[in-house]
């Protein structure tokens, strides 16, 4: 199974501020044909949804050093047909592969996507991972084989097909960073 | 603590490293922190049917591993779209 890196780099464009309200970083979630679904190398595309699982996350900020709580957290989300996001992850046209052999990911994911309403994302259940941290540190989780975060393979009409890293804080508003990484099965 | 389900490694103001081990419930797929030397029972328990760990929301309830529970989602799933609803 090949294993893949997101990161919600400005390459993929303008980072979002960060706000009172959670606002997603990076989502991902099982798609027929998401962005990230043909590669134009080997022009293959996936045409079955596929189970993701997320091992390790990387969370920071990019702004002015502070003292400022934030808090970080992966929704379980519901990723709707429309999205409105900032930057597409297929503009770049590149592949997301830590190993360049690897063909790229069949998942939907969207990077800066430009807030977090009902028309975008829809959150469901309790989030399975959140945490609050110092605006100054950076934090970093990884998992071992067997417990990583999954999503499951069904379409946006089932519900609960993605994830979302999502960010807020009360007093900081600047920039923040995230970076996934996960694989498919 | 042995096998641990993850590692998460962050810093407090001054600097100074923040190392702890994280498990990931067996039942909710949430990853818990693993506060160093704090009581079991805080961080919720062993589901005696899977003999895998949970959290503490998940310690009164039913055992239904994620992975049923994502078979459940798939298949439903996979009979709407045979049948053309989705």
């Amino acid at each position: 199974m090949a294993n893949y890196g997101v990161t919600n780099s400005s390459q993929f464009g303008a980072q979002a501020a960060t706000g009172s309200t959670y606002s997603a970083l990076i989502a991902v979630a099982a798609s027929t044909a998401g962005a990230g679904g043909y590669n134009a190398g080997s022009g293959v595309t996936y045409s079955a949804f596929r189970r993701g699982k997320l091992y390790d996350l990387l969370v920071g900020t990019n702004g002015t050093p502070n003292d400022n709580a934030m808090e970080w957290i992966i929704h379980r989300v519901t990723v709707g047909a429309t999205l409105a996001w900032v930057g597409s992850v297929s503009s770049v046209s590149s592949n997301f592969a830590l190993d360049q052999a690897d063909v790229n990911f069949g998942a939907f994911c969207t990077v800066n996507a430009s807030g977090n309403s009902s028309t975008v994302f829809t959150l469901v259940q309790q989030p399975p991972w959140y945490v609050g941290v110092n605006q100054r540190a950076s934090y970093r989780w990884v998992a071992a084989p067997g417990s990583e975060i999954v999503w499951p393979a069904v379409s946006s009409a089932t519900g609960g097909n993605g994830l979302a890293l999502g960010v807020r804080s009360a007093a900081y508003t600047l920039t923040a960073t995230g970076t996934i990484m996960f694989t498919e099965q | 603590m042995r096998n641990p389900g993850g590692y998460a490694k962050s810093f407090d103001e001054r600097g100074i490293g923040l190392e702890c081990d994280t498990f990931t419930c067996f039942h909710c797929n949430t990853v818990v922190h693993i506060k160093p030397k704090c009581h079991p029972d805080d961080l919720g328990g062993v589901c005696r049917l899977c003999m895998k760990m949970i959290c503490k929301d998940c310690v009164d309830l039913p055992c239904l591993p994620f992975e049923k529970k994502l078979e459940i989602m798939e298949a439903k799933d996979r009979a709407l779209r045979s049948y053309g609803i989705l």
